[in-house]
């Protein structure tokens, strides 16, 4: 009996072994498996929770509606405004560079994913998408919504992909700060103990004065972020303690904590137009 | 039945878990339900059952998340397997017990997965702070969540015919 007991207990030492020690292709391989079997179920959870959210956001949002209507009305013509002299702008440059014989080489492509569901342990800050099945969708594309910058993507499998939002610790985004003409690095600082999210960033050039309000954009350096995309605001700026640099704190356009649809900016090689 | 009881509740919780959002203001702290599900087991079955509740809730926790396969595994198995161990000294069927245990079991794998996340260098950077307050809001959450799913748990053993009164 102790011996069938012995041989038990070593049984499972050694399952628990293998299972710590798998190696990372078969260990992905099991993850993206059960994420993409347990995807339709995800969903079907997501949509439920999601008409809840929208009914209760109504039944909040009840005495507000035509003074949110008439906001959206004007944002909507100052939209259409913006969107009228960009396409005079494009034009321009377009011209410019057919001039110039400049060959773009590559588009990008934006990818509408609807968002699942969060990290399960709360340990990460990142959400899981489903997407199409669209050979672009690869590891480290950005990922944004209307309000401005959200994450890299971090795994991808067949039916979801997990997105590392900006305000993960292991997301590290390489930024400039409005037209001050100076580069930064942002890294997220998870959330403060009141809930709002929390953004750093290191490394700014003492000599160029940065205030509070200025806006945060990709740089575009790097690689993974384009260029331009709209990060947040600075809301703290302060000297680093050894004096060579500044640091700041931002607050991220985009509301990380409200995410239901996202795009992927991905890109796809092309031919000069 | 038994087992297709246990993968059905596990999948469920881990299903609602995934979904239910996060407790921002103390450290992301979500509802433990997976945790839940693996006490009810540890309270009500043998260690058999306890030991493959713990596996498979282990493996979908780090399975729909960044966490390392085996990580969750251990903590939830060390955790089932201790309250197991000690069931028969324990009013297993009180709510009293399911709150206490809601609460330190919840700090228990939290402070673990903690350990071994720091330890493993994938959240090198994590402060101990935010352990402490993801325990804290855990074991906020446990309070409510264990009894919740006990009795949820319970009540569909007893109507699939799994458990009789005073026996399984």
């Amino acid at each position: 009996m102790k011996r069938k007991g012995l041989i038990f207990w070593l049984g499972l030492a050694v399952i628990l072994l293998i299972t710590l020690n798998l190696p990372t292709p078969a260990s992905r391989s099991l993850k993206n498996a059960t994420r993409d079997l347990l995807a339709p179920l995800q969903e079907l959870v997501s949509s439920y929770t999601l008409r809840f959210r929208g009914a209760g956001h109504a039944i909040r949002g009840w005495g507000g509606l035509p003074e949110k209507n008439k906001e959206l009305q004007q944002e909507v013509m100052l939209l259409r405004q913006k969107l009228f002299e960009l396409d005079e702008l494009r034009e321009q440059n377009f011209l410019l560079r057919q001039q110039l014989d400049f060959q773009q080489r590559q588009t990008r492509e934006l990818i509408a994913c609807s968002v699942l569901a969060r990290d399960i342990s709360g340990w990460w800050q990142t959400v899981r998408i489903q997407h199409n099945g669209s050979p672009l969708i690869q590891p480290d594309l950005a990922v944004i919504n209307d309000q401005g910058l959200v994450g890299k993507v971090s795994e991808v499998s067949a039916r979801t992909a997990d997105v590392l939002l900006i305000s993960d610790p292991g997301c590290k985004v390489a930024v400039q700060i409005g037209d001050k003409g100076t580069y930064a690095i942002l890294s997220g600082q998870g959330l403060s103990w009141r809930g709002r999210v929390v953004c750093k960033l290191s490394f700014i050039n003492k000599n160029i004065p940065v205030e509070r309000g200025d806006e945060v954009f990709t740089s575009g350096l790097g690689g993974v972020f384009p260029k331009g995309i709209k990060v947040g605001t600075l809301e703290t700026v302060t000297l680093d303690p050894n004096g060579l640099y500044q640091n700041a704190e931002v607050k991220p356009s985009a509301d990380l904590s409200q995410l239901d649809v996202v795009f992927l900016v991905a890109t796809e090689p092309e031919a000069g137009r | 039945m038994n087992r297709l009881v246990l993968w059905a509740s596990i999948l469920t919780c881990a299903m609602l878990q995934a979904v239910l959002p996060a407790w921002q203001t103390l450290g992301q702290a979500k509802a433990p339900l997976l945790l839940g599900a693996v006490l009810y087991y540890a309270l009500s079955r043998n260690n058999l059952q306890v030991i493959e509740a713990s596996i498979l809730a282990g493996v979908l926790q780090d399975s729909l998340g960044p966490i390392p396969h085996g990580f969750s595994v251990i903590a939830f198995l060390s955790v089932g397997l201790v309250v197991n161990h000690y069931r028969d000294r324990v009013f297993g069927e009180h709510w009293f017990t399911h709150v206490m245990l809601g609460v330190g079991s919840s700090v228990m794998v939290t402070l673990s997965l903690y350990l071994l996340l720091v330890g493993s260098g994938l959240r090198a950077g994590v402060p101990f702070s935010f352990a402490l307050s993801k325990s804290l809001g855990m074991s906020l959450l446990g309070v409510v969540t264990f009894p919740l799913v006990y009795v949820c748990m319970d009540k569909l053993d007893v109507a699939v015919g799994n458990v009789n009164r005073g026996g399984i």
